[in-house]
């Protein structure tokens, strides 16, 4: 579903990416952990192409992101870290704004079963966000995601900031979306939930990708002892 | 700990691209307004010179005359130029800057310099005072805005708290830090002004008392500006909507509040129009006496009066000529019709006035705004004390040429003729503009609605620090 | 994409109370200003009116007089006031020069304030002591009034960019823009479709503001300058909305947006008007007015002492008004206007120049006025209600010319030693006013939209650059 090949972006002198090649296929969710800085968020914004690569390139669905993006983004979903919606909109109409300008027309019980499925208390669909937490409306960005029917998934620190109930609801969530055969992409500097959902993992450092795992390969302790000898070093 | 925070206000203004930006285009402005202002101020008076003398040189020089025929070829006087008027123009382009003085009737000041100009004269010109009185305080906006929002907004606020510093201490040192430029600007304008205007002053009188007072106004306007500014800055939230309320408040107090002002005045209390104005004067003289209708009712009842009076049976046994007597009577009787109508008027503007004055409480612009005119000589009050002055001259000098009449002619000459020295005899006219201190009397609920103005935005400024 | 952002615009724009906000501020704004302005349109009709009627009943009266006169009735009038000369006619009588203001006069005071529109010229006036200026509180002609050309000029762009000036920069500000660009959509697409919703409701609410306010005023609505009038405040509205669009592209945060749109505002509504008029004055200066008064004076001092060849000369110009009956006797009145006309022929070069120098203001003002929308529109309302300095110009040439027709016409009576009967008052000159004519207003209604796409072709090339670089989205 994503394929980069070298990809760089420089500021300057100031390396931010550097030759990043990653292939994340469908129904698989891929770990990218690191400090800040580490270029994480840099690899988002270039496949979202709210940026764009100084050298290399950025496949997604095999198509290039810089050279026909709006067709990517046909394909994908972006849940940012701290995810605004409306705030004097409510939830049902939220999701019908964002497909609707997407271009996907929805009735309201397609709507409803997606908040549904998206795990938002039924209550909750005609409030306005205003009253909302991060959890909710991430959990309505979700639903955004399901409603576009994204073959691919990024996600930028999704889980900093919710409690840890919050959390596992959320890693429940996308472990859902893998089994429909969703790719994944999340940044997060959150070992244990990384461990806990991923497939693959990755390690960034300075721009560079160190390490790569499939997550079934090592516990959680060696994972740890890698992350921290790799941020160390 | 004020002094710190002064400091890094400062700093901050100084860097700040917008400021760097606005003050530079103030400055440029200031400049081409004193240099065309100041040549306009030399022009207009070296043409003043030279008018007066002029006319008084026809006068002088008309010849052999009869004294009425010259109180009918009258005379004009110039209004002078106001020194001040390099800072505020006021309403000095709507007034007229001649005055023809001729028998029987008060004339207008004729040829305002708006009548010769577009109409796109009334979109304001580069002068002082759209400066002084519309960018300054907008200035004073770009420079404060932000000056609580930026901390809210960036999370320094918290910071500084948790150091200690109380609101009001932030507040006096962020209202000082933003008052500086404007105080360097303003002083630097007003001390170029006195330096440019005593150095022509050979025109008219130029006093330092009142470009101080001119100064101190406009002090404390910005100073209302400024904690205005403030005040909104620390009962918003965020930057964009300080800004905006900001200029809300400048666009409402500076452009809408005296449009709506002068609307209401005139609706309240219209001007007669001119054509109105005239035949109400026509209608008013037709009764009373006239000089050049000895037959009318009133002339016959003064002739009867008169005769009684020195016992005699005939005018022309009176000792001194009737024709001139009842001439001067006539334009007597006519000088007060025109008093009383004048008085109408004058009364009619003071309403005006009045609703003006009532309309400062939502605008620190429209006390300024008379305050400064009325200093700098160019407000309406001014003109009117000109022209007042004028008509004296004009009753004066009917009352001369009269008298000449009465005391050197029979009664039934016809071909009387006054000495061609004798129109050197005249006394000049001669104005003199209002003391600064007549001038302040005039102005005094002026000065204390932006006092008040003062007062209340700085309360206002104190109360809201204490809920940021 | 449209439909979409048209439903939830709406939604959004009634649930942060914009629309009935500014629906409200219009509504209310207009009214007043429609009210002023038809307040003082009333005010002349009633004076004309009166001025109108009050010549008719003295020409009634006088022609009754004539006709006891000329019947050989004893009169009581003292015998200057009879009016069986030219000259007590052209002293006594005079026409009413009037201009009516037209059917769209309440859009604009323009100059109607400072100029009168009704004179009475009497056969002594000449060009240079008929006074047109208008009696008006000098401080009410400083402050201007709050008019219809105000509200539109001034307020309607500062309600257009309170309106708009953050439309980009709060979706980015409040974190909504990366959800957004994240859709398969373009994101200047999408502020274009915003922006034009919100001109579209905007215009509608204007449209109806500007309707309510004139059944309120009681004027005529079906005229085709109307339509002209609300093509201008739309091409204007479309104006500030497309800097809008180009500030919301180009931009930064919402303070600095909203701060480059009222330096934007103050450069065309207040800087750019004020320059030209200064250029325009200090290229073309009015001559001293004084000097002019001086002139007069001493021609008039200089003409009244060589008065008895003054008539010779006046004769020698013009030999049909020699006496035709060859009477020599000349009286006062035809001294008096011979020496007039010497002084008129004299002073005509220095009096024309205050024109000649007001209409060079005048075409480099219009030359310059493409520098600002604001000044097109101030020109175009002025000139649709036909208070404009060109209409008074008009105005005033007309009167003096009426005015020299009236003179000449009794003195050829004068001189001619006809006395004036009942007969002559049917061939007295009479005034209509004819107004300019009024067009081209289409034409720069459609400069005026080219002008506002080309401000939105630029917004989004330089945000195309500016994607590419990656600042159009992120906040850096």
């Amino acid at each position: 579903m994503i394929t980069t090949t070298n990809l760089t972006k420089k500021y300057g002198d100031f390396t931010a990416l550097n030759n990043l090649n990653l292939d994340i296929k469908p129904g698989e969710i891929y770990c990218l952990l690191g400090a800040n800085g580490a270029g994480k968020s840099t690899t988002i914004n270039l496949l979202l192409n709210f940026i764009q690569p100084t050298s290399g390139t950025a496949l997604i669905n095999n198509i290039d992101v810089t050279r026909q993006p709006l067709e990517t983004k046909k394909y994908l979903a972006y849940i940012p870290e701290n995810l605004m919606l409306y705030p004097s909109l409510t939830a049902l109409e939220n999701l019908d704004y964002f497909s609707g300008i997407a271009g996907k027309s929805l009735n309201k019980n397609t709507m409803e079963s997606f908040l549904e499925e998206a795990g938002l208390q039924k209550e909750a669909f005609n409030k306005k966000i205003k009253a909302f937490s991060k959890g909710m409306r991430q959990k309505v960005g979700i639903a955004i995601a399901l409603a576009k029917d994204a073959k691919l998934l990024l996600l930028d620190e999704p889980t900093s900031g919710l409690d840890p109930k919050a959390g596992n609801e959320f890693g429940m969530l996308l472990k859902n979306l893998k089994l429909k055969g969703v790719a994944i992409l999340m940044a997060t500097h959150d070992i244990f939930r990384a461990k806990e959902i991923a497939t693959h993992i990755g390690i960034m450092k300075h721009g560079v990708l160190k390490h790569q795992f499939k997550a079934n390969d090592l516990s959680l302790a060696e994972l740890e002892k890698h992350y921290l000898e790799t941020m160390n070093y | 700990m004020i002094r710190k925070t002064i400091i890094k206000e400062l700093k901050e203004i100084f860097r700040d691209g917008r400021f760097k930006f606005s003050a530079l285009l103030v400055i440029i402005l200031i400049a081409v307004a004193i240099v065309i202002g100041s040549n306009q101020y030399k022009n207009t008076n070296k043409q003043y010179e030279i008018s007066q003398n002029s006319e008084r040189n026809v006068w002088e020089n008309q010849g052999a005359k009869n004294p009425h025929s010259a109180a009918h070829f009258g005379t004009y006087v110039f209004k002078p130029k106001n020194a001040l008027a390099l800072l505020d123009q006021g309403v000095d382009k709507y007034e007229g800057i001649s005055i023809f003085l001729e028998a029987h009737s008060r004339n207008e000041a004729q040829y305002s310099a708006a009548g010769d100009q577009t109409e796109l004269s009334r979109f304001g010109e580069l002068t002082s005072d759209f400066i002084l009185l519309y960018v300054i305080p907008l200035l004073i906006i770009i420079i404060g805005y932000n000056s609580f929002t930026k901390e809210k907004e960036g999370g320094t606020y918290v910071l500084l708290k948790s150091q200690g510093i109380s609101n009001l201490k932030l507040a006096i040192a962020k209202l000082i830090a933003v008052y500086i430029p404007v105080f360097i600007i303003c002083s630097v304008l007003f001390l170029t002004a006195g330096i440019v205007l005593s150095s022509l002053s050979n025109y008219s009188a130029f006093s330092w008392d009142k470009l101080l007072s001119l100064y101190l106004t406009y002090l404390l306007y910005y100073l209302v500006f400024a904690q205005i500014v403030l005040l909104i800055s620390t009962s918003t939230k965020r930057s964009g909507i300080s800004l905006v309320s900001a200029l809300s408040f400048w666009i409402l107090s500076c452009f809408i509040a005296p449009k709506i002002a002068a609307n209401m005045a005139e609706i309240k209390y219209p001007y007669p129009t001119k054509q109105e104005f005239i035949t109400s004067l026509e209608e008013a003289k037709k009764g009373g006496l006239s000089g050049h209708n000895p037959w009318s009712k009133e002339a016959k009842k003064l002739e009867a009066k008169l005769l009684k009076e020195y016992n005699v049976r005939h005018v022309s046994e009176l000792p001194f000529n009737f024709s001139g007597y009842i001439m001067q009577k006539g334009e007597e009787h006519e000088a007060e019709v025109y008093f009383k109508a004048y008085g109408k008027l004058k009364e009619q503007f003071s309403n005006q006035a009045n609703t003006y004055k009532s309309i400062a409480f939502i605008s620190p612009f429209l006390p300024t705004r008379f305050l400064s005119m009325g200093i700098a000589g160019t407000d309406y009050e001014s003109h009117m004390s000109f022209a007042e002055a004028a008509e004296d001259y004009r009753i004066q000098t009917q009352k001369f040429l009269n008298d000449n009449n009465m005391n050197n002619s029979k009664y039934g000459e016809r071909g009387y003729k006054a000495d061609a020295s004798f129109w050197k005899t005249l006394p000049k006219f001669n104005y003199t503009a209002p003391t600064l201190d007549v001038i302040l009397k005039q102005q005094n609920t002026n000065m204390a609605v932006l006092v008040l103005w003062v007062f209340i935005s700085g309360l206002l400024l104190f109360i809201s620090t204490k809920k940021i | 994409m449209f439909s979409y952002n048209f439903t939830y615009e709406l939604k959004l724009l009634v649930r942060n109370k914009w629309l009935p906000m500014l629906s409200l501020l219009l509504l209310i704004s207009f009214t007043f200003a429609t009210y002023n302005g038809n307040y003082r349109t009333q005010k002349r009709v009633e004076q004309i009116a009166s001025i109108e009627s009050k010549v008719l009943e003295k020409d009634a009266n006088m022609l009754k007089l004539l006709d006891s006169v000329e019947k050989g009735m004893e009169v009581k009038t003292s015998f200057r006031r009879i009016p069986n000369t030219p000259m007590a006619i052209g002293y006594q009588h005079p026409r009413a020069v009037t201009m009516s203001p037209n059917s769209m006069s309440a859009i604009a005071i323009g100059q109607s304030d400072i100029f009168s529109d009704a004179i009475m010229p009497i056969t002594v006036d000449d060009d240079f002591s008929i006074d047109f200026t208008e009696m008006t509180s000098s401080v009410q002609l400083l402050f201007g009034s709050f008019d219809l050309t105000f509200v539109i000029i001034y307020l309607l762009p500062l309600l257009i960019i309170a309106f708009s000036y953050n439309i980009l920069s709060a979706e980015k500000e409040r974190g909504a823009l990366r959800l957004l660009a994240s859709q398969p959509i373009s994101i200047y697409k999408w502020i274009f479709q915003k922006m034009i919703l919100r001109f579209f409701w905007l215009g509608i609410i204007m449209i109806i503001a500007l309707v309510i306010s004139f059944l309120i005023s009681g004027i005529n609505l079906f005229q085709i300058q109307f339509i002209s009038l609300t093509g201008l405040i739309l091409v204007y509205m479309l104006f500030w909305f497309s800097l809008s669009f180009f500030i919301n592209l180009v931009g930064g945060s919402s303070a600095k947006n909203a701060a480059y749109l009222i330096g934007l505002w103050v450069f065309f509504v207040l800087l750019v008007p004020s320059s030209i008029n200064q250029i325009a004055n200090s290229t073309y200066p009015t001559p001293s007015r004084n000097n002019l008064v001086n002139t007069m004076r001493t021609l008039k001092v200089a003409v009244s002492k060589k008065q008895d060849t003054v008539l010779d000369h006046f004769l020698r110009h013009h030999p049909e008004l020699v006496a035709k009956r060859g009477s020599e006797d000349y009286g006062f009145w035809h001294k008096y206007m011979a020496s007039m006309d010497m002084v008129a022929v004299e002073i005509d070069s220095l009096f024309s120049l205050y024109d000649e120098q007001l209409k060079g203001q005048q075409d480099y003002v219009n030359k310059w006025i493409w520098l600002s929308p604001s000044l097109v529109i101030n020109k175009e309302m002025n000139r649709i209600s036909g208070n404009s300095t060109a209409d008074y110009q008009n105005f005033k040439n007309q009167a003096l010319s009426f005015s020299r027709h009236w003179r000449n016409h009794l003195i050829f009576m004068l001189y001619s030693q006809l006395p004036f009967t009942t007969k002559d008052y049917d061939t007295l000159p009479k005034f209509t006013y004819k107004p300019l004519e009024l067009k081209g207003i289409g034409m720069r209604i459609a400069i005026q939209f080219i002008l506002c796409i080309l401000i939105g072709l630029l917004g989004i090339y330089m945000f195309k650059k500016r994607l590419k670089k990656g600042h159009a989205i992120l906040n850096n």
